[in-house]
């Protein structure tokens, strides 16, 4: 069943003044709609912020008639962006915003796992009376929260469509790395604040009226308004801080404290973020001047398949002339003006993008991976997907040298490899079969990196079907991601009564082709020689500021488990660390 | 008198502490017995706040003093198992200022915030998070007296315990009962003054004077702060209501599960908010012919690592182990090798005593945390070695 509702585009106070409308209408087709909104995947539970209570959902409308599209009892272009049925509408339909682009067939190309036992997110557009918003997974849970900025002015996070992508983000991302949620090495907490930053950046650029507006006040560029590159303008205005984060920052990890994932995450979303600056820049020169943009930005594949899927960009082919190939519309011949050009560009930099970050989630290896680790994924991934196109990659390594993150030549990862391990290799009997895939990543632990004398878990395996984009136009990959994690023992020097050794989490991802069986990326989690130090420095941190609950103290009133705070579990003598993404709340104010 | 005696009253889960200090004045060599008290108080609700224990302690204390004044009160920290005792006394039973006249006390010490307005004026970051906890207290009440499944004993006596408006009334009551106005304390504070002793000497180790370092994390409140004034919305009575049902198409596992977790937000406050106010704990060592006894109340670890990086841990002979027991009242072995070394840097004993009751609080008395004080003590006693005991008695002979 197809559903529109109304979402509350960037924030209030931006549309305000960019004087753009304050909501779009974004469509959701899924299996069932009840009052809430709720549906399979997700339900919105909007409790009274007095008494507690649950108070009744917004009504669903079924389409009656001729018609086929269904909605929710608010208008389809609301005025009154105060009003809970708003609020509750426009919440759903930005997690959906948020969700469709990860499961796009370009993207991930299948549906979204949550990372806990139950189809559900559940979302609180008014958790309570908080600067804040996070993703819970022990709660399965959206919480976004309210607060008074100065009398009279309530501000309502879920109203910031930056946060509640951003909070889906996590969610996501749990789903598709979970150990990341568990993490005691700052950089991998800090990828999952980086990738919700940069989701919520995807989704603003999405905003077109927005988009387009903010690109010609700007001369068609992106580097000089904050409305893209600035995370949660509003909410970040009534913090007294500007945007609460700024993409657009030449930070280096000498720049940041190492201990704190909110400070790293802005050198890596910065490192990536530049690269979409840079090929909307390059992108918009090459539209103004001559239409076509150079093969080493986009394949020819990726310009027909965006011609397709935009339409103000399908109307600018449409007058270009055609070159009869076998996908409809061809790439335009003629240069555009320079706001087409920077609205195509925008279109197409964010799509590219798109696949190369989401891809590169999917190639992650198991465990606490660093930004090295995160960088090899996403340059494998789009090397995978992209073979033709390697500008941005090439950008990518450069910014990641240039910050300090990894050395360029650290970063390059083998794709598209034969090995006789998987030649052979039955993948629907390895996708069902526990035990198939135990016994091969048994037989091939010196493929998989697994040390010789250690157990090892194997991942659920998934098969995936993503659109490519090659010379001859998109096409259907089927790969199968296999993964495999263990963990290691090293020394915990943190002292204040902990254990003297801990467990870390590594891993290795394979990605199979599944035609070819050819290996298309294998990556592992190498741990440097400085995590180690920088896995001390975080949970130093916690110890100082009684934030690590530990065994039988981590409970509250009744015996009931604390929430909200990193849980140590002593077995064997050694140290396990759980929940430390509860760290990541939109503002860092625990770790601050 | 040749020995300090120390007397741990056992009104079980609290403190008080009775001291008399033989006290020889340098100037003149006479000797004069100098009597501390410090707290008294207990935790509300159920037997660990059985409030008829205060009379025969007090009694016995007014037996011991002779007729003499008490020369020093201490209070160590707002929460009633430390200062509802006293309060309670004047109001019930020793009435028309009888307890005043029986103590006779001559000076006070309380800790730094116990002075209230003027000291938030002074530290507008501690009042900030003062009235963050009251707010958040406040949402707490409110949420408990509106959930009755909720409703838990262990809750109702961390409530209790915790409620800012009963702290307050002890203390406009605790300002006024020494002979002098009195001091409020924190470490750098000068005592000139402020006691009568001559031999004895003391050091303040905490609190520090901003208590807003005290303030760790606390959950988000599921209600909202601003939508009455604290006082109407804690006292306004809630009609309970039934437990949120999970509407249709939605997981009622996962649907309990996030409102528990909600509650739990709660509870979490409570215990961020009664650590906050155990971590302002006057902490004071006196040292006395070679002995130094160290006097905690109910610091934290938040408190110890602060006074480890002011400087100021050392070895001790005594220890009123702190926070009853609990597990996050004695430090971890660094900090705590400061105080109570494994290898004793002299040849005196060293005891610690421990004030506190069963099946009041969570987890408490932590009996871990007693056989780690073993391993650095002669000996660690407890009130409830014997349960019956009026008190337990040490005595710490001259050299």
């Amino acid at each position: 069943m197809k559903l529109r509702v109304p979402v509350i585009v960037k924030d209030p106070e931006v549309t305000s003044y960019k004087e753009v409308a304050p909501t779009e209408t974004i469509e959701i087709d899924e299996d069932f709609f009840l009052d809430g909104p709720i549906n399979g995947r997700v339900a919105v539970l909007d409790f009274d912020e007095i008494s507690g209570d649950l108070m009744p959902g917004t009504r669903f409308v079924a389409p009656t008639g001729g018609r086929v599209i269904a909605r929710y009892d608010v208008p389809e272009a609301p005025s009154d962006l105060k009003s809970r049925d708003v609020t509750r509408v426009s919440v759903f339909g930005s997690v959906f915003k948020t969700i469709q682009m990860y499961e796009e067939p370009d993207a991930l190309g299948r549906p979204i796992r949550w990372a806990f036992d139950g189809p559900q997110l559940l979302v609180v557009p008014r958790a309570g009376d908080w600067r804040n918003a996070y993703y819970q997974r022990e709660s399965r849970s959206l919480q976004f929260f309210f607060f008074t900025a100065r009398p009279g002015q309530l501000i309502l996070t879920s109203h910031s469509q930056d946060i509640v992508a951003h909070e889906t983000a996590h969610a996501i991302l749990d789903g598709i790395a979970p150990d990341l949620y568990d993490a005691t090495l700052p950089q991998s907490l800090a990828i999952h604040e980086a990738v919700a930053d940069l989701t919520a950046v995807l989704a603003a650029f999405r905003s077109r009226e927005l988009a387009n507006r903010v690109l010609a006040q700007n001369g068609g560029s992106i580097r000089k308004s904050n409305a893209f590159n600035g995370i949660a303008e509003q909410f970040g205005e009534a913090l007294g801080r500007g945007s609460l984060r700024d993409l657009l920052n030449e930070k280096t990890l000498a720049d940041a404290e190492p201990s704190e994932p909110h400070a790293l995450s802005e050198v890596l979303s910065g490192a990536l973020y530049k690269s979409v600056v840079q090929l909307h820049d390059e992108l918009t020169r090459e539209y103004s001047q001559t239409g076509q943009p150079d093969p080493k930005l986009l394949s020819h594949g990726e310009v027909r398949q965006m011609a397709r899927q935009e339409p103000a960009v399908a109307m600018a082919y449409d007058e270009a002339p055609g070159d009869g190939g076998p996908h409809a519309a061809a790439p335009p011949k003629a240069p555009l003006s320079p706001q087409a050009a920077a609205e195509k560009a925008l279109w197409v930099a964010a799509q590219r993008f798109k696949r190369t970050l989401f891809r590169g989630l999917d190639y992650l290896p198991p465990g606490e991976v660093s930004f090295a680790d995160f960088g090899r994924a996403i340059l494998a991934a789009d090397a995978a997907s992209h073979t033709e196109s390697d500008q941005q990659r090439e950008w990518i390594r450069e910014e990641f040298g240039r910050r300090g993150i990894a050395n360029p030549a650290d970063l390059v990862v083998p794709t598209n490899f034969d090995d006789p391990a998987v030649a052979n290799l039955d993948l629907d009997a390895v996708v069902e079969s526990d035990w198939l895939a135990y016994d091969f990543a048994n037989r091939h632990r010196d493929l998989l990196g697994i040390p010789a004398d250690l157990p090892f878990v194997v991942l659920p395996r998934l098969a995936v079907t993503k659109v490519y984009y090659h010379r001859e136009g998109e096409k259907p990959v089927k790969e199968c991601l296999f993964k495999v994690s263990w963990t290691q023992v090293e020394n915990n020097d943190i002292g204040e009564g902990l254990p003297p050794t801990r467990r870390v989490a590594v891993g290795t991802t394979l990605a199979i082709d599944w035609e070819s069986k050819r290996i298309r990326a294998r990556l592992t989690t190498v741990p440097g020689p400085e995590s180690t130090g920088q896995r001390d420095a975080f949970l130093k941190r916690l110890v100082e500021q009684d934030l690590l609950a530990m065994d039988d103290t981590a409970v509250t009133v009744g015996g009931r488990p604390h929430v909200g705070r990193p849980r140590g579990e002593t077995a064997g003598g050694v140290l396990r660390v759980r929940g430390t993404a509860c760290m990541l709340h939109m503002v860092e104010e625990a770790m601050a | 008198m040749s020995a300090l005696v120390l007397r741990a009253y056992n009104v079980h889960f609290g403190d008080a502490i009775f001291l008399e200090v033989p006290d020889r004045d340098p100037a003149t060599g006479v000797t004069t017995t100098r009597r501390i008290l410090i707290d008294v108080g207990n935790f509300l609700n159920k037997e660990g706040g059985d409030d008829s224990v205060f009379q025969p302690a007090i009694d016995d204390i007014v037996t011991r003093l002779g007729g003499q004044p008490l020369d020093l009160y201490v209070l160590t920290h707002e929460h009633m198992d430390h200062c509802q005792g006293l309060q309670y006394l004047a109001e019930r039973i020793y009435k028309n200022g009888l307890l005043k006249n029986k103590l006779k006390p001559q000076y006070a010490w309380l800790t730094a915030s116990a002075e209230g307005q003027p000291y938030y004026d002074r530290f507008p970051g501690a009042k900030k998070e003062k009235l963050r906890f009251q707010g958040l207290y406040d949402a707490a009440a409110r949420f408990v007296a509106a959930h009755p499944d909720e409703n838990s004993p262990a809750l109702r006596r961390l409530l209790a315990n915790n409620d800012y408006r009963s702290t307050e009334k002890c203390v406009v009551f605790l300002r006024t009962l020494a002979a002098r106005q009195p001091t409020y304390v924190f470490r750098g504070c000068s005592l000139a003054g402020a006691h009568p002793f001559k031999e004895a000497t003391f050091e303040i180790w905490a609190p520090e004077e901003d208590t807003s370092s005290y303030y760790g994390r606390f959950q988000p409140s599921p209600l909202h702060l601003g939508a009455a004034p604290a006082a109407a919305r804690a006292r306004k009575r809630v009609k309970p209501k039934p437990a949120p049902r999970p509407p249709a198409g939605v997981d009622a596992g996962a649907f309990y599960n996030l409102v528990d977790m909600r509650a739990r937000g709660f509870f979490d406050n409570l215990l961020a908010i009664d650590a906050a106010a155990n971590n302002t704990s006057v902490v004071f060592s006196l040292t006395w012919r070679g002995w130094r006894l160290l006097f905690t109340g109910d610091a934290e670890i938040r408190s110890w690592k602060t006074m480890d990086r002011a400087g100021v841990l050392k070895p001790i002979h005594f220890l009123k182990v702190s926070h009853h027991s609990s597990h996050n009242g004695t430090p971890a072995a660094e900090l705590l090798e400061k105080v109570l070394p494994i290898a004793p840097p002299d040849t005196r004993t060293r005891r610690a005593v421990i004030s506190t009751w069963t099946d009041t609080y969570n987890g408490i008395p932590h009996g871990p945390t007693r056989r780690r004080l073993q391993k650095r003590c002669d000996d660690v006693v407890s009130i409830l070695d014997d349960r019956n005991a009026p008190c337990v008695e040490l005595r710490f002979e001259a050299p």
